[in-house]
């Protein structure tokens, strides 16, 4: 239970802002109570005065007058008490009437004066040869039978008994000085935290504006606190790092395609000059397919390498000149296409280059794959999605997802690069979307790509997720896909 | 017709004058941006393929320089470079279009031969697919040297999809091309003129088939 608790409190990200409220608290409550205890102890024994005053107290309390209207004193616990505790305490209450007695009088004993009032004109007098400790007093109290003359002594508090005294006179003038000490902290504790960290928000929204795309943006440092600046700066020139290395990976991607599609090409003209026929044919045929491997290879290392920029944009309209583009080519392979679209934009985030690229990879999948003389159908569907469904042999694979994989082919016939849907798995993973591959119904390959819809919260698909799902659809008779 | 080939790679440059001047009669080769310029100031060429990689610069900057003449030549960029920016920003300079290295020489041909038919019909010439012609500047149209009457509107139909020969053309860019913004346009309209326009075509025996891509639109070719 205990260990649940405490695992439960790890899990909550701590807070430099509250602990060092909570931290500030702690200080200023432990010094508050040294300098009490300071206090107390240098204040040292009590030389009588205190427990004088007390009595004077105890005393005014039990004055009465008895049935023939003479002074007495009722018994009372707290008089009572000062009896038990202090042996050599005693006592003169008097008046006009008369005047009541307690404990060992000593023989000198003051003169009421005309300036003698009720409060706190008390007269301290007579202290002890020996010790500093005040032996008499006499004092003037107003009590409900009439104003009287009260002479004590022979009692001192102890340490212990003045601080327990003081804290009680103390609680109560402290009481609501304390409460209001407690909500201003508690308060503190809230506020503190929320006006601190808000610099700090400030900087983490600056960095949620920065996207994949290195246009050189940075943490702006002029608004950052003191604190945080370091943490801007060692950001930026983190950021300025990527870039450079972006860069300079661009610049390798541009130079390794110049420099393995130049000698392609030359080869390909040379082999123009093959006598031989057949030979010729197959070396043509070689050279497509290499030349297709690096184009390809090439565009996948750039679709990882290089975020695009998404804009938001008509998946439609881009579906539509992308299929256009490829009719020509499935035409000459004996495929006709067609395309069906809502009659209405659908609006996505995207870069159109890259789904313009994962798109042609899957026409050209569906049109080699695809029944001879039969069609490809491209569809553009709420909320966003884009299908491409060939009625061929279909995918012939236990586990469909595989062929997202670099280098997998669906068939044994060793056709295409085995890279297209690697791409198009690629470029979804880059738009926060899935791809899904399934059994047409009757035969072939639908591949369903779904694309997040702007403005609403894709919780469920977190970006960067390599988003596969691989859809089993019944056919009719009944076979499982997967 | 004459055809001018900008590249410096002593493989590809001679065999790209020769598959070229097998297809489009005579042609040149030059390998450097100075020598294109020189070339291209003392004689008139209907096609300049030009490779971006050149020794002394970008061949994007010899492209600059074809489409400030009159009358400037259709032009291709070749290009090793696959990046879509480096391709856009060559068609943003003029290219009339673009081939990726390595290519299947058919393909290039089949490129310039649509690259020069804009150009010709935006000379103005005649163009011939089969045994239809098709005069842009009178706008008529001839099937076996004999004209036929065709309305305005497949007319402007007919003429936007020989511009497209072998591609598709677009619904939505024949609508552009047979209608005007103020015109209503009936939803299967298209559809009614194109249909018009074969059943003409076919009446004149003419052999250029029009062949619909169900929810894109036409492709026009010529056997």
């Amino acid at each position: 239970m205990m260990m649940l608790k405490w695992q439960r409190l790890k899990r909550v990200h701590r807070s430099i802002a509250v602990l060092s409220a909570t931290l500030i608290g702690a200080v200023t409550t432990i010094m508050l109570l040294c300098a009490a205890a300071l206090l107390i102890r240098f204040g040292g024994d009590d030389d009588g005065t205190w427990a004088a005053a007390d009595v004077a107290d105890a005393l005014k309390e039990a004055v009465i007058r008895n049935e023939t209207g003479q002074l007495a004193l009722k018994r009372t616990s707290r008089l009572d008490e000062i009896t038990r505790n202090f042996p050599t305490f005693w006592y003169v209450v008097s008046d006009k009437s008369g005047e009541v007695s307690y404990g060992p009088i000593p023989k000198w004993r003051p003169q009421k004066t005309q300036t003698s009032r009720d409060g706190t004109s008390f007269i301290a007098y007579a202290f002890d040869g020996e010790t500093t400790n005040l032996r008499k007093m006499a004092v003037v109290r107003n009590t409900p039978v009439g104003e009287v003359w009260i002479e004590t002594g022979g009692v001192a508090y102890t340490a212990a008994q003045l601080t327990t005294g003081m804290l009680t006179d103390a609680t109560i003038v402290a009481l609501p000085i304390i409460l209001v000490l407690a909500a201003t902290a508690f308060t503190a504790m809230v506020f503190v935290p929320t006006l601190i960290a808000r610099p700090v928000r400030a900087v983490a929204a600056a960095a949620e504006m920065i996207d994949g795309v290195s246009d050189g943006r940075r943490l702006p440092e002029q608004d950052a606190p003191a604190e945080l600046l370091p943490l801007v700066a060692a950001f930026n020139r983190a950021l300025s790092r990527i870039d450079v290395a972006s860069k300079a990976q661009r610049n390798f991607l541009s130079n390794a395609a110049h420099e393995l599609r130049t000698p392609l090409t030359n080869a390909r003209t040379i082999l123009e000059q093959v006598e031989d026929a057949p030979l010729r044919a197959r070396l043509i045929a070689e050279n497509q397919k290499l030349s297709s491997i690096v184009t390809m290879l090439l565009q996948l290392a750039r679709i990882s390498a290089e975020p695009a920029e998404l804009i938001e944009m008509d998946l439609a309209a881009l579906a539509r000149r992308v299929a256009a583009e490829h009719v020509p080519m499935a035409l000459k392979n004996g495929s006709d296409v067609e395309f069906i679209e809502p009659h209405h934009p659908i609006w996505v985030r995207g870069s159109e280059t890259a789904i313009a690229v994962a798109l042609s990879n899957l026409i050209r999948n569906a049109v080699t794959h695809g029944s001879a003389g039969g069609s490809v159908l491209i569809e553009v569907g709420a909320p966003a999605r884009l299908s491409v469904i060939d009625y061929g042999s279909g995918l012939q694979l236990g586990q469909p997802e595989l062929l997202l994989e670099p280098f997998k082919r669906g068939n044994t016939r060793a056709e295409g690069t085995g890279l297209g849907l690697s791409i198009v798995s690629q470029v979804m993973t880059t738009h926060g979307g899935t791809v899904s591959l399934c059994e047409t119904p009757g035969g072939g390959t639908t591949v369903e790509l779904n694309f997040p819809v702007p403005g609403c919260r894709q919780a469920d698909l977190p970006q960067g997720r390599k988003a596969v799902q691989a859809m089993t659809e019944a056919r009719p008779d009944g076979i499982s896909a997967a | 017709m004459r055809v001018l080939v900008v590249e410096d790679d002593p493989q590809l440059g001679p065999w790209l004058r020769d598959t070229l001047a097998t297809a489009f009669g005579a042609s040149d080769m030059v390998t450097t941006l100075e020598e294109g310029r020189a070339a291209v100031a003392v004689r008139s060429f209907e096609l300049v393929v030009i490779d971006r990689g050149l020794p002394d610069g970008d061949g994007l900057a010899l492209l600059r320089d074809l489409k400030q003449q009159k009358p400037s030549p259709a032009t291709i960029v070749l290009t090793a470079l696959d990046d879509p920016l480096d391709i856009a920003r060559a068609l943003d300079d003029g290219a009339d279009d673009y081939v990726a290295k390595p290519f299947e020489p058919i393909e290039l041909i089949a490129r310039a031969k649509a690259v020069l038919r804009r150009l010709f019909l935006d000379r103005g010439a005649i163009v011939r697919i089969g045994n239809l012609s098709y005069d842009v500047l009178n706008r008529e149209v001839c099937v076996d040297h004999a004209p036929i009457v065709v309305p305005r509107r497949e007319l402007a139909i007919l003429e936007a999809m020989v511009r497209r020969i072998g591609r598709v053309v677009l619904r939505e860019t024949l609508e552009v091309a047979a209608y005007s913004f103020d015109d209503e346009i009936q939803s299967n309209a298209i559809e009614a003129h194109v249909s018009r326009l074969r059943r003409r075509l076919r009446a004149a025996n003419c052999k250029v088939v029009i062949k619909p891509v169900r929810g894109l639109g036409y492709l026009l070719s010529g056997e």
